[in-house]
């Protein structure tokens, strides 16, 4: 039963007839893991808490630095040298007081990642290296939970859907192994602000359908977007055979 | 003759090759990559089997990490 000032708040949310009251009900109760509080993070973590999500757990384990502030939005001038989660929390909830933040400084690995995971509704990956991606991804896979990742470098980005619950759904790794790593990252090759806000704000749109049930998951397609073109492509990931996580 | 697209790019082969040995023609470093045809990936295993077909579109994919 949402109260006079939730439905004030949401109202253009509600206003949606696919989302409607029970669609914003599903939202205040969901909770989410956000693994990276950097450029992919900020919109994920700043749309998830305008639209209430009920419970954000956020992990980080770096501090804010002045060059995150061109594209990491949900850090401020003032929050330089803090810790990001910290830093986020205070953006987030400054944003909207009525949700939980919780926050992890730390790297999230073994058990304690088991936890966060098994604890969530769905998982949204802004990391920025191809083990801890792996890692969240394994752990997904295990606990049929919804994965939601991005990656942005240069002017491009990739977006994916991964959804364990699906019968036949691949994974990430299915699509990348651990022989691929280039360890590529913004801090050496740069990347353009916007490029890494429209990922984000991708992944936040797909992580509101996935918990609002508007609309059934499309697991397994790599949403390649080209910001210097301004085009979006679309590839589709088969489940791999011989995958060691989602077949093994 | 067949005739490719190869990440964006028109290409002319003169015989049928398999998707592994395309790959080493243009990419000869270690494989870092994952391949899609016709927008669909191919796993790895399968490169051996696959051949180009006239028309294809291929695309080398590096994993992208950063965020
Ligand atoms: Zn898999």
């Amino acid at each position: 039963m949402l109260s006079d000032d939730q439905l004030l708040r949401y109202s253009r949310h509600i206003l949606l007839p696919q989302m409607d009251v029970g669609g914003q009900e599903k939202l205040l109760g969901s909770r989410v893991l956000i693994v990276g509080l950097g450029g992919l993070g900020s919109p994920v973590a700043m749309y998830l808490a305008a639209a209430g999500v009920g419970h954000l757990v956020l992990v980080d384990h770096d501090c804010v630095d002045e060059s995150n502030l061109q594209r990491q939005i949900v850090h401020r001038q003032s929050t330089v040298g803090q810790s990001k989660v910290d830093s986020a929390q205070a953006s987030l909830l400054a944003l909207n007081p009525t949700i939980t933040v919780d926050v992890l400084n730390q790297k999230l690995s073994g058990t304690e990642l088991a936890r966060e995971v098994v604890a969530s509704d769905l998982v949204l990956d802004c990391t920025d290296n191809l083990q801890t991606r792996l890692s969240i991804n394994a752990e997904c896979v295990a606990q049929k939970t919804p994965l939601v990742s991005a990656a942005a470098i240069g002017m491009e980005g990739q977006m994916y859907v991964f959804d364990s619950r699906v019968e036949g759904a691949p994974c990430y790794r299915c699509l990348y192994d651990e022989s691929m790593d280039l360890s590529l990252n913004c801090a050496e090759s740069g990347v353009l602000g916007p490029v890494v806000g429209v990922m984000g704000s991708h992944q936040a749109l797909e992580a509101v359908k996935i918990l609002s049930g508007i609309t059934p998951p499309k697991t397994g397609v790599l949403h390649l977007f080209d910001g210097m073109a301004g085009q979006w492509r679309y590839l589709t990931i088969p489940q791999l055979p011989s995958c060691p996580v989602c077949r093994g | 003759m067949i005739r490719i697209v190869f990440n964006g790019v028109e290409h002319q082969l003169s015989e049928t090759i398999t998707l592994s040995t395309l790959t080493e023609k243009f990419a000869p470093k270690e494989q870092k990559f994952a391949v899609a045809v016709n927008e669909q990936f191919v796993p790895k295993s399968l490169y051996e089997e696959t051949s180009v077909q006239d028309g294809d579109t291929i695309e080398l994919l590096t994993p992208m990490v950063g965020g």
